[in-house]
């Protein structure tokens, strides 16, 4: 059977010529701007789930679309429509520009392609492409395999989802930059219920990444599963291990957290508030706080864009600038913030690369790419044994943090309790809450054992999502405030 | 560029659905207009303009009682992509799974006359915020933000006000030859004012929503609220670990009663995924707790008159003095469940889901002051944040900004602490309710007090 497929146009076969681009842009500097660009966005998405053992949806979708933004001092005009003509683009620039009111000179855009020579996401094999039936043969194995880890799993939902986004970036100095960014990313969830007892419980896990289909049959070291494998039974072991859980205690004590995904961590409560645009505006918790100490002197912290494969990994953001690693904080001293242009500008420094959007449909902000923290010296086992009451956390749901006052939380999703240094009983119903410029200098230990998550990360601002990426060694938190039920002593 | 009307492009698709060999079919066409203005400081920042449609299909194919479904869905309204994108469906509905419970809309349901109860005109549509221009938007925001700010000096910054509106339409047609529309506007204002003192940095926001533009907030008055309630977190402590009576303030309580409306959702029952199964006809909640879904609330903020799947909508009641009445039901988690549908569909681009309208919490007789003043020592929640109720387990565990109630009186703020309980001790524990609740929003409750929590700090 032939594999469905819609047609696709590369995005230099959009009706939109160089030419076109820059007659757009001729619109937009009509007025006197201090920048402006046109970004135009080409999506392919597949998505295929199980669910009850069956194969009931599989749906496909074809979006494009672009917008053009104008830019004067701290006011930015914006506008952006789905119909790639010409036309279009002239009028959403006469929209976008209205925001500007004197004249600017006469100026005509001789357009020329200047794409970095940069390849973070080579695929060979790209998952959108692969065929509908390797895939249902893989959420039929998962649903198998995580149904066979215990008796108790009563449902199992997984999905595999793809797409294929090609994005333009026209600047105003008459550049043409062009990305094609592959995504997927495997989840799987599974229900466990105890009929006996009257105990529910679930857990999820998964990942992927901008990489070929077969990694997902690949193992992630050597000795280890095949991923879609590991996430299965992860998926699984995780909503079993919980049916035993107690519940979680409250108060502040000492938290280690597993490597990896915990990492979450800093993605609330320092990377948020590093981003330039609340900085400018001085409305973060970390204004003014450059060459300070917001750390212990364990504690380095970068955002990567450049890392090969990864999630948040891009060859260039979505103004064109090239994406770099980032040193946030260095040896606990605050070192920089995550820019767009428009905030670098109006702060007098360099972009870094952090200039990103959901779609075209979309303004850039700065915005988070792969957070993570560097490794330290101490032993994992170590840091456990170091605590004699508190939580070893190793996976997390989502966070949330308030930018200016600094408050930030995060969900457990599998933590356990440690007593006298010995990891103990998995506890349930775990909230964990901070102050994202105190919270870091409360590290008193870092381990040898960086870990990224598996690539299921995506971040929330101002109601635009993006894939986003975390990490961390083990680390340990003296006196974290544990939002459970229990009380001490009960 | 195709010139064909959306309604001719979705014939156009049907048809080819048919000769493909689709047994039902369904075309979603969404337009939309809008407009936002946002301002910071006394100057426009951003002025954002959006024009969007989008086509979804969804078709079934087999027999009844085995039918397999997929759905697509683009942004190019061409004949030529359209016809790919129905022969693609088709396509991929051949790899999925014969479904017994797939079967389309019961077509009685379907054509039964909307109930005589129902209102005529649900007033979704105000010309006023179409015709709104950008001038007069820009100066609505500049006079929220300056009437938060201007309240007091401790005011020193700001995230700015925004003004958002704008207009969506869609049609939905079926195989059937049924032909749905609905059209709405709406308006949106909110301001973020940030207070400092002290070298300690808050910031809170309030905001009113409505389809006719004569319904929005005044400036005045979104700027005042907005402004004493990020004062009143100046000042704020973290307060010990211990367990005390939590009173939920109007609207966060609404998130709670967010987690019920998602907990009796079709979806999660038949799945087994929540901690409400089994449940109906039981006591759920307090005595004195009743929830209704109202989709025929006029200018309501959810309301209308024919659900996702082309059904007629009625009220429905979802908890009556405690007792679990309905889950929330579409078409398919109905049949999953041996029941009708509710009439309770939701339809983007993809497939249908349930959902509820207007999910309302009766008032209660007290006000939130009489609640405060029976508290010994408690906690006024006044925002919450991150994770929250997990609906599967019943857990509930939250980040929290409040205020400390000592003797029946307001205190001093308190923030970075959590609240944690169950969910059916805190819904049979809500020993206090209020008569506040907001007439504006889709999930909306009033204030109201659980006997007892746990309350994590230092």
């Amino acid at each position: 059977m032939a594999r469905p497929r819609l047609q696709t146009s590369t995005i230099h076969e959009t009706p939109l010529s160089p030419d076109d681009l820059g007659a757009g842009l001729s619109a937009l500097f009509s007025r006197r701007i201090d920048d402006g660009d046109i970004f135009v966005e080409h999506v392919e998405a597949e998505s295929i789930s199980i669910d009850e053992g069956l194969v009931k949806r599989a749906s496909r979708a074809i979006h494009q679309g672009f917008g053009v933004r104008a830019v004067l001092g701290e006011k930015t005009g914006y506008a952006h429509a789905d119909v790639l003509t010409r036309d279009s683009l002239v009028e959403a620039a006469n929209a976008a520009r209205a925001i500007a009111s004197s004249a600017g000179p006469d100026r005509t855009f001789a357009m020329h392609h200047a794409t970095p020579d940069r390849k973070l996401y080579p695929v060979t094999a790209d998952p959108l492409d692969a065929g509908l039936e390797q895939k249902l043969e893989v959420l039929h194995a998962i649903d198998t395999r995580a149904r066979a880890y215990d008796s108790r799993i009563s449902q199992v939902q997984a999905s595999f989802v793809c797409e294929r986004r090609k994005v333009l970036i026209a600047t105003a100095d008459g550049r043409i930059l062009v990305d094609e960014r592959p995504l997927s990313r495997l989840s799987i969830s599974c229900i466990a219920v105890d009929k006996a007892r009257g105990l529910r419980q679930a857990s999820s896990s998964g990942g992927g990444g901008r990489w070929d289909f077969p990694v997902f049959f690949d193992p992630t070291t050597p000795d280890a599963l095949p991923r879609w494998q590991a996430w299965a039974d992860e998926a699984a072991r995780r909503a079993i291990l919980l049916l035993d859980a107690v519940d979680a205690p409250a108060g502040a004590m000492d938290v280690v957290l597993g490597p990896g995904w915990p990492g979450i961590l800093l993605h609330e409560a320092v990377g948020h508030g590093l981003e330039g645009d609340f900085n400018r505006k001085q409305t973060s918790a970390f204004s003014g706080l450059i060459g300070k100490s917001v750390a212990s002197e364990l504690v380095t912290v970068v955002d990567d864009g450049t890392i090969a494969s990864r999630r948040g990994s891009l060859n260039v953001d979505d103004e064109g600038t090239p994406t770099q690693r980032n040193v946030l904080i260095e040896n606990g001293i605050l070192k920089g913030y995550l820019q767009d242009r428009t905030n670098a500008r109006l702060m007098g420094v360099d972009p870094t690369g952090n200039g990103r959007r959901e779609s075209y449909a979309h303004m850039p902000m700065p915005r988070m790419t792969n957070t993570f923290m560097l490794a330290g010296k101490d032993d994992p086992e170590d840091i456990i044994k170091s605590v004699k009451r508190g939580i070893y956390a190793v996976a997390f749901g989502g966070g949330q943090v308030d930018i200016t006052s600094g408050k930030f939380t995060f969900t457990g999703a599998e933590a356990y309790l440690i007593e006298d240094g010995k990891v103990t009983a998995p506890v349930r119903g775990s909230t964990f809450i901070g102050m994202g410029p105190e919270v870091l200098k409360r590290v008193s230990a870092v381990g040898h054992d960086l870990q990224l998550d598996a690539g299921v990360g995506t971040c929330g601002k101002n109601g635009q999502s993006v894939p986003v990426g975390v990490g961390l060694p083990t680390i340990r938190v003296n006196e974290l405030t544990v939002g459970g039920v229990a009380m001490k002593g009960a | 560029m195709s010139t064909d009307h959306p309604i001719q492009i979705a014939e156009h698709a049907l048809k080819i659905a048919r000769e493909a060999g689709a047994h039902f079919a369904d075309v979603v066409i969404s337009e939309g207009r809008s407009t936002s203005v946002k301002v910071r400081l006394g100057q426009v920042e951003e002025v954002t303009q959006s024009r969007e449609r989008a086509l979804g299909i969804r078709v079934l194919v087999g027999s009844p009682n085995a039918l397999r479904t997929a759905t697509t869905s683009t942004s190019d309204f061409s004949r030529e992509a359209v016809t790919r994108l129905v022969e693609t469906a088709v396509a991929l509905a051949r790899y999925t799974a014969p479904d017994p419970f797939a079967d389309p809309p019961d077509p009685d349901l379907a054509t039964f006359s909307a109930d005589p109860n129902a209102p005529t005109d649900l007033e979704t549509w105000d010309e006023a915020v179409v015709n709104l221009s950008a001038d007069a938007a820009i100066a609505l925001a500049l006079a929220t933000e300056e009437a938060a700010l201007s309240r007091d000096k401790r005011l020193t910054n700001s995230e700015g006000a925004e003004l958002g509106w704008g207009f969506s339409e869609s049609h939905v047609l079926t195989s059937r030859n049924t032909h749905q529309h609905r059209r709405s506007t709406s308006a949106s204002l909110w301001t973020t004012p940030v207070a400092e003192e002290n070298g300690e940095k808050q910031r809170d926001y309030w905001w009113s929503s409505a389809r006719h533009f004569s319904d929005l907030l005044s400036p005045a008055e979104i700027g005042r609220v907005a402004a004493e309630r990020t004062l009143r977190r100046l000042g704020a402590r973290k307060p010990k670990t211990t367990e005390v009576p939590v009173i939920y303030e109007n609207p966060i309580s609404s998130r709670l009663l967010g987690a019920i409306s998602g907990a009796i959702n079709g979806s999660s029952i038949f799945r087994d995924a929540s901690y409400l199964c089994g449940k109906l006809g039981e006591s759920i909640a307090a005595e004195s707790i009743t929830i209704t879904d109202n989709p025929w609330i006029i200018r309501g903020a959810a309301s209308r008159l024919i659900d996702g799947e082309g059904l007629p909508t009625r009220p429905l009641t979802l908890v009556e003095r405690g007792v679990l009445k309905s889950w929330v039901l579409d078409t398919y988690t109905g049949k999953k469940l041996g029941l009708p549908s509710t009439r309770s569909a939701w339809r983007g681009l993809g497939s249908p889901s349930p959902g509820t309208s207007n999910c309302w919490m009766d008032n209660g007789t007290r006000t939130l002051e009489s609640l405060i003043s029976e508290v010994d020592e408690g906690l006024l929640v006044t925002d919450t944040f991150g994770g929250g109720a997990n609906t599967v387990t019943g857990d509930y565990s939250q980040g929290a900004v409040g205020i400390w109630i000592e003797k029946g009186q307001l205190t001093y703020p308190v923030n970075e602490l959590t609240i944690a309980s169950k969910l059916p001790t805190m819904w049979s524990t809500i020993d206090g309710l209020a008569n506040d609740r907001h007439p504006g929003r889709a999930t909306s409750a009033p204030s109201f007090r659980v006997a007892r929590m746990t309350v994590a700090g230092s």
